[in-house]
């Protein structure tokens, strides 16, 4: 029972003893979405909504495809931390919530940035965010969290 | 109905998969594979009685076993194929410790039709959504305990349901407010300790109802849904006809009042919920309250609530649980019905109505810290102690005269998802 409750203390003394400071992001990226989709800009609710799978569909009403990056993971997570300052385990955790209760599935996840802008060149519903620096004229920019 | 869900709906969905695979474009895989899973071991202080995580478990960790594997453990699969932009089909299998031991089951089986934003419709087995976060507690992985709290998740009686339900939602700004209803039938069975059988709900009915309104850091959510027994307890009719013979109703004509009041079968249980979720980046918070009123004074009808806060610091969230439930006082237990000292079965049939009614009560309070360390985006680690104070013993089981009531628990587990 002693052993126990020191074990009990130390466990109520550990986020002492892990404290660190949270990291400051910079934002760098932007959503891109196909030239066809019918929307000339979102709003970064409306790109959440899309992403956190509160909306299927763009203000276009055509079936939404968000992309997600597997990498570089750093990009995806810099966006979610931009877009709903949460790290990437709790969105895993938030999705793991609403694929095993049947309300969704978490955006398609990519390799690299240049299959997403592939995906948003050939589908009308795709959007995707990508480093600022990619943007070419083939894909529309409907949001930019700097503007 | 089983059967019909096992023999017909399964072929039932792959056949709409591959039909389904028609349609979908290239660049979409058919069938889209997921799971989740935990791997637990729990630990009790006391051997006087079993820990369980919640009543659809008949043995658990304490009396039967010191050191327990099987507690938290489990596994689920789902596959899941959208058979065009507006229909999607699901099944989920799920393993874990139940009143059927480890044997995979059923837990989700549906076909979905989301004809716009604003409305999804689904039909087939469905998780049963009684409280917040309750048709997503298999998956430790969505939230920051071990296990739900006990308190409040483990007097559920239902994990899923055979029938429908429909949402209604729509967005403002970033804000989205969410109208639920759900309709079915249940399937599941549950041990009634004392009595050395089960009762069994099949074909109880179930009609709920919920309002969520969800901002970017909060959700509130208040629910109500009726459950109506459909089966009698058969170990409970020796008793009811003794009691409704007209050589006792003789001597006391409240006994047939009291022989119905304890019956189950078109009795109702109200769950009356109410929750609220804080989420904002490091802290988050849970607060939920429920109220469980029942007809049948064989199943009492309680009240539960739990808070929870926690607080993330990157990798690791230490957190803290405050849980509790108790009987509701308004249902005062009948007492010497019979003359006692006069007959010895006079005296027995006392006692059998006293253990009747107070075999369900059930009051438990729980302080839990722990800690989660996220190991990557997919997977975990926790551990968590609980100090445990039962005065009523319907939450555990195999619990010995001589318990105090007080133990330890402490748990360790490593979950994970997939897709």
């Amino acid at each position: 029972m002693c052993q126990q409750r020191r074990l009990f203390i130390l466990l109520a003394a550990l986020p002492l003893l892990c404290y660190s400071r949270p990291s400051v992001a910079v934002s760098d990226f932007v959503v891109i979405a196909n030239m066809d989709s019918g929307i000339e800009k979102m709003s970064k609710d409306e790109v959440i909504n899309v992403y956190m799978g509160r909306n299927r569909k763009l203000a276009s009403g055509i079936i939404a495809l968000p992309l997600d990056l597997e990498t570089p993971i750093a990009e995806k997570a810099h966006f979610y931390s931009v877009m709903v300052n949460k790290e990437l385990s709790e969105i895993s955790s938030y999705w793991a919530r609403l694929l095993f209760s049947g309300q969704g599935a978490p955006p398609k996840q990519v390799t690299n940035q240049d299959e997403a802008i592939d995906i948003v060149i050939n589908r009308k519903g795709a959007i995707a965010y990508i480093d600022r620096k990619k943007i070419d004229k083939r894909v529309r920019v409907v949001f930019d969290p700097l503007r | 109905m089983k059967d019909f869900f096992l023999r017909r709906c399964i072929p039932f969905l792959f056949f709409l998969s591959a039909a389904g695979s028609a349609t979908a474009t290239e660049q979409d895989s058919l069938l889209k594979w997921s799971g989740f899973g935990t791997l637990g071991v729990a630990y009790n202080s006391s051997r006087d009685y079993d820990y369980i995580r919640d009543l659809l478990q008949t043995t658990g960790v304490g009396a039967s076993r010191r050191y327990d594997l099987g507690l938290d453990s489990i596994l689920g699969l789902q596959v899941s194929s959208a058979l065009s932009d507006n229909f999607e089909a699901t099944a989920q299998v799920v393993a874990r410790r139940s009143y059927k031991g480890f044997r995979p089951e059923l837990s989700w089986l549906f076909l979905k039709y989301a004809p716009s934003d604003s409305l999804d419709l689904r039909v087939g087995r469905l998780g049963f959504d009684v409280y917040p976060l309750a048709d997503s507690r298999n998956v430790a992985y969505s939230y920051l305990w071990v296990r739900p709290p006990v308190e409040y998740f483990g007097n559920l009686i239902v994990s899923y349901i055979d029938g429908a339900d429909a949402v209604y939602k729509f967005n403002t700004e970033s804000n989205q407010t969410k109208f639920k209803f759900f309709a079915g039938q249940a399937q599941e069975q549950v041990l009634t300790d004392s009595l050395n059988g089960f009762f069994s709900l099949k074909g109880a009915k179930i009609l709920g109802a919920h309002a969520e309104f969800q901002s970017q850091h909060w959700l509130a959510r208040l629910g109500l849904t009726n459950l109506t027994f459909n089966n009698e307890l058969a170990s409970l009719h020796p008793l009811m006809n003794a009691l409704t013979s007209p050589e006792l109703t003789a001597i006391n004509p409240d006994l047939a009042h009291v022989a119905h009041s304890m019956s189950f079968k078109e009795k109702r249980v109200r769950y009356l919920s109410a929750g609220l979720v804080y989420d904002q980046a490091p802290w988050q918070a849970q607060f939920m309250v429920s109220r469980l009123q029942s007809e049948t004074l064989s199943f009492n009808s309680n009240q539960s609530a739990f808070i929870t806060v926690g607080y993330r610091m990157k990798a690791w969230t230490p957190y803290v649980t405050l849980a509790k439930t108790r009987p509701i006082d308004d249902q005062p237990l009948p007492t010497n019905l019979l003359p006692i000292g006069v007959n010895p079965q006079f005296d027995q049939l006392n006692a059998a109505i006293q253990q009747v009614s107070s075999n369900g009560l059930s009051a438990q309070k729980t302080l839990s810290i722990g800690l989660r360390y996220n190991l990557s985006n997919n997977s975990d680690f926790k551990i968590q102690i609980d100090q445990i104070h039962n005065t009523e013993r319907a939450l555990v089981r195999a619990a010995s005269a001589t318990w105090n009531g007080k133990s330890n628990i402490i748990s360790c587990t490593y979950n994970f998802v997939f897709n």
